[in-house]
């Protein structure tokens, strides 16, 4: 398949998704598409890991599914962001960008 | 959280549906992700093929996505029992080594606590139970000996925590006179001693003060039993005449067969006579102690270590009234509870948690042995490893037997 294995960092892909979905609903394979997009195609998200990510998020509420046609006219499960998933978004922002930060001033640190 | 409740009850009560949706989201991504190769230009057999790699496995998404469900445990749980099961009906053997060792550890717990729960955490049968002290008198070389019966009388005397003192010891049961000559248990007793456990006479009346003295006419008290064998529940029996150890007594009340009590020196009689009311003079001399004890009912809102302190003060006085006989007096309070449960209660409670522990050992010890113990392959990936990762290696059912 030659794609790069990338391990994701725990936490990591639940922001991915929210962040994924967070412009327009998509489906599955779709999401997966939209992450490699914007992580430049370093992450590559396997669906064994993005399935149940998704019906995790489901049951919390963060996501919403429903069935619609895709641009070819087939059927597809579109995920869409709640008002909680857009909360759980801005949230998970914050505490990456700390993390972020944090990491930084140590790795800089002599 | 209700959100999360929800969706267990969906996952466990509508699980065909779940599946079912699940199959047709997998179905549909696999037909997206052919298309898309499909436009890349590869045939239609080689981007199925793509598709299928790249979702990795129809039957492995699906498996990692029911994981993540809630009520997956309650599954895992049930799977679990089947599989439990499964091993029992396999095993036979092992199984009856299993269930004789479980039914020997609860039946062992289940007496203990029988006698736990009956001795130390159900109340006595008496009015509050917990209110009823026994008392002694502790020499310097004896400890919660008997108390000298003028001792007694100044503690009920100068003692400001107890609602009422009541002292007691044996006293000869010898019928004569009625039929056969018999012997019976019997107790000396004072008035006070019925009404601090709160019994009442079912017939006829308690001993009075006035029975309470030297020289007073001799009474006695009959239990239910008694009266029913030698007196065939005779109504008149209050005012007959009683030889008891050879002195001609009054009955002046039936005690209810109800009542059942084993404390030191004291057992349930069939003859109560007043205690006071000794005719040996030496009984009243302070030197002796006649195998005298004492139980007293604290007064409301005074606490065990309150009347232990003030027993302190009493003592001290009689110790500096009387220092010849009572130097160094000093008393010993317990609970009615503590007097009769006494030095069991630490037993008690050692062997109850030994067996809680011999419970915890028999409960994990039956458990399938590791698989490599036992030979047979766990069949399948539902073959909850953790079974065999728990039961250490060796501990098999017969080490639950032995120990």
């Amino acid at each position: 398949m030659g794609q790069k294995r990338t391990d994701l960092l725990r936490g990591t892909l639940d922001l991915l998704v929210l962040k994924a979905l967070s412009v327009e609903p998509l489906h599955g394979v779709g999401i997966s598409r939209r992450i490699a997009q914007i992580t430049k195609g370093a992450f590559q998200v396997s669906f064994g890991s993005l399935f149940p990510a998704l019906h995790r998020m489901e049951e919390r509420g963060w996501v919403e599914a429903e069935w619609r046609s895709s641009d070819n006219n087939r059927r597809a499960k579109y995920y869409r962001l709640t008002s909680a998933g857009r909360a759980q978004l801005k949230a998970e922002e914050r505490q990456w960008n700390e993390v972020v930060k944090i990491m930084t001033t140590a790795v800089l640190s002599s | 959280m209700s959100k999360r409740i929800l969706s267990l009850f969906r996952n466990l009560f509508r699980k065909r549906a779940i599946e079912q949706a699940l199959d047709d989201e997998l179905l549909s991504s696999l037909e997206a992700l052919t298309q898309e190769k499909m436009k890349q230009g590869l045939s239609q057999s080689v981007a199925r093929r793509e598709a299928l790699m790249e979702i990795g496995g129809i039957e492995q998404v699906k498996e990692e996505v029911r994981a993540v469900g809630a009520g997956r445990s309650v599954e895992r749980l049930a799977r679990d029992c089947r599989y439990g099961l499964r091993q029992l009906r396999r095993n036979p053997g092992f199984a009856a080594v299993a269930v004789f060792t479980l039914a020997l550890g609860i039946g062992a717990n289940t007496a203990i606590f029988s006698v736990v729960n009956g001795v130390l955490i159900s109340q006595l049968p008496f009015r509050n139970a917990d209110r009823i002290v026994s008392v002694f008198e502790d020499m310097p070389d004896f400890a919660q000996g008997s108390i000298s019966y003028p001792v007694f009388l100044d503690w009920q005397r100068d003692n400001r925590s107890f609602e009422s003192m009541a002292a007691y010891r044996w006293a000869n049961g010898t019928i004569t006179g009625a039929g056969q000559p018999e012997n019976v248990r019997a107790r000396c007793v004072s008035p006070a001693f019925f009404p601090i456990l709160g019994v009442n006479p079912i017939l006829g009346r308690n001993f009075n003060a006035g029975d309470d003295r030297r020289g007073a006419d001799p009474t006695v008290l009959i239990s239910e039993g008694l009266w029913q064998r030698k007196f065939g529940r005779d109504a008149d029996v209050i005012g007959k005449r009683l030889v008891v150890g050879g002195t001609g007594r009054t009955i002046v009340g039936v005690i209810p067969a109800s009542f059942q009590l084993k404390m030191w020196n004291f057992r349930t009689s069939d003859l109560y006579v007043p205690i006071g009311e000794e005719h040996d003079a030496r009984f009243f001399k302070r030197d002796a102690h006649w195998g005298t004890d004492a139980i007293a009912r604290l007064k409301p809102g005074v606490t065990v270590d309150q009347a232990r302190k003030d027993m302190a003060r009493v003592n001290a006085a009689l110790a500096a009234a009387y220092p010849d006989d009572n130097k160094g007096l000093k008393s010993t309070i317990l609970t009615l509870k503590q007097g009769i449960v006494g030095e069991m209660r630490p037993v008690l409670l050692v062997e109850a948690g030994r067996n809680k522990r011999w419970q915890v050992c028999a409960t994990s010890s039956v458990r399938p042995r590791p698989a490599a113990a036992t030979g047979s392959p766990l069949r399948g990936s539902t073959v909850p490893a953790q079974f065999a990762h728990r039961a250490p290696a060796g501990l098999t059912a017969r080490t639950a037997v032995e120990s």
